[in-house]
């Protein structure tokens, strides 16, 4: 199985999200496709025997290849960086499920609408449709109806949405100073975060049939 | 069904970038010029003075050695 965070738009929330999900997934790979390395270097902040299997700086072929070992029942994560590049467009065009990290702003619609139209022609490029799950995160933790966004989300051929919603809590940041994400960091553990997490890693499982 | 692995070779030429292959990107390494005229880097001067060139003297000289590759390259 190949899981993607992807959104052409920076700092929506993808590299959080993949730290929160690789505690719980433990997928076999993780590829961090962020210039910046951040997965790399929050890999180096945690304890020795935590260590995640953490590939970057992939170029085509061996992403590709790295990407292949999902047919020997891998299960790959995929960070992508925050814009459109021939890396991540493979990425997503090899996924199980693309994730997209969305906040609830009517302006998202902006940056939504320009990746639906890049999963568009992903899809087109690859004969089968590719699905972006908007996934909303960030967002006011009162905040329960996403009108708006969601009308325009169901307007749209190439995106879905995931039902659980990773509101805006200050313990992602405390938990990832250390390299983890919430539910496997002692101070936040027990957290409506990590209850969060929880549930959205669930609803991926649920929907991709892994145990 | 045609082997997924193999199709995704051609996706993404369309993407608003591409990745620099390792051996495309630049590598650089410290190096000393020796003998450089002092006029090079007054005429340097003045013309950063004068906002014609921007950045370093030293990011010039770089980019004045990978121009005259370019041009040597393609006779
Ligand atoms: N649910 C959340 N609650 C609070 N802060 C969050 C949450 N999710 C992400 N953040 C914060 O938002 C910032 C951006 O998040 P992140 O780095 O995950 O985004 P990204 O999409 O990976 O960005 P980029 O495109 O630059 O790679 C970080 O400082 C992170 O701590
Ligand atoms: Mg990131």
């Amino acid at each position: 199985m190949i899981i993607v965070l992807a959104h052409d738009k920076g700092g929506v929330g993808k590299t959080t999200t993949a730290l929160n999900l690789a505690e719980i997934l433990k997928p076999d790979i993780i590829i961090d496709q962020d210039t910046h390395n951040n997965l790399v270097i929050l890999n180096q902040l945690r304890d020795e025997k935590d260590q995640l299997n953490v590939l970057s700086n992939l170029n085509k072929s061996e992403l590709i290849n790295a990407l292949s070992k999902s047919a020997q029942g891998q299960l790959i994560l995929v960070d992508c960086g925050g814009f459109d590049s021939e890396l991540n467009r493979i990425a997503i065009a090899a996924s199980d499920m693309t994730i997209v990290p969305a906040n609830d702003d009517i302006n998202e619609v902006v940056g939504l609408k320009r990746f639906n139209k890049t999963l568009e022609q992903i899809s087109n490029d690859m004969g089968e449709k590719i699905t972006g799950h908007v996934m909303f995160t960030r967002v006011h933790p009162s905040r329960k109806k996403f009108t708006d966004v969601e009308s325009f989300i169901n307007n749209s051929d190439n995106l879905a949405r995931l039902q659980t919603v990773i509101p805006t809590r200050k313990w992602h940041a405390m938990a990832a100073l250390d390299g983890y994400g919430v539910t496997n960091h002692k101070k936040t553990k027990y957290s409506d975060a990590a209850r969060e997490v929880t549930a959205l890693a669930t609803e991926i499982k649920t929907r991709l049939n892994i145990k | 069904m045609v082997d997924k692995f193999s199709k995704l070779n051609s996706i993404g030429n369309n993407a608003a970038l591409s990745e620099q292959s390792e051996s495309d990107a630049l590598i650089t390494k410290k190096k000393l010029v020796s003998n450089l005229p002092v006029k090079a880097e007054e005429r340097f001067n003045a013309l950063k003075k004068a906002g014609k060139v921007s950045g370093s003297f030293n990011a010039y000289i770089v980019q004045a050695t990978l121009n005259n590759l370019d041009s040597d390259e393609n006779k």
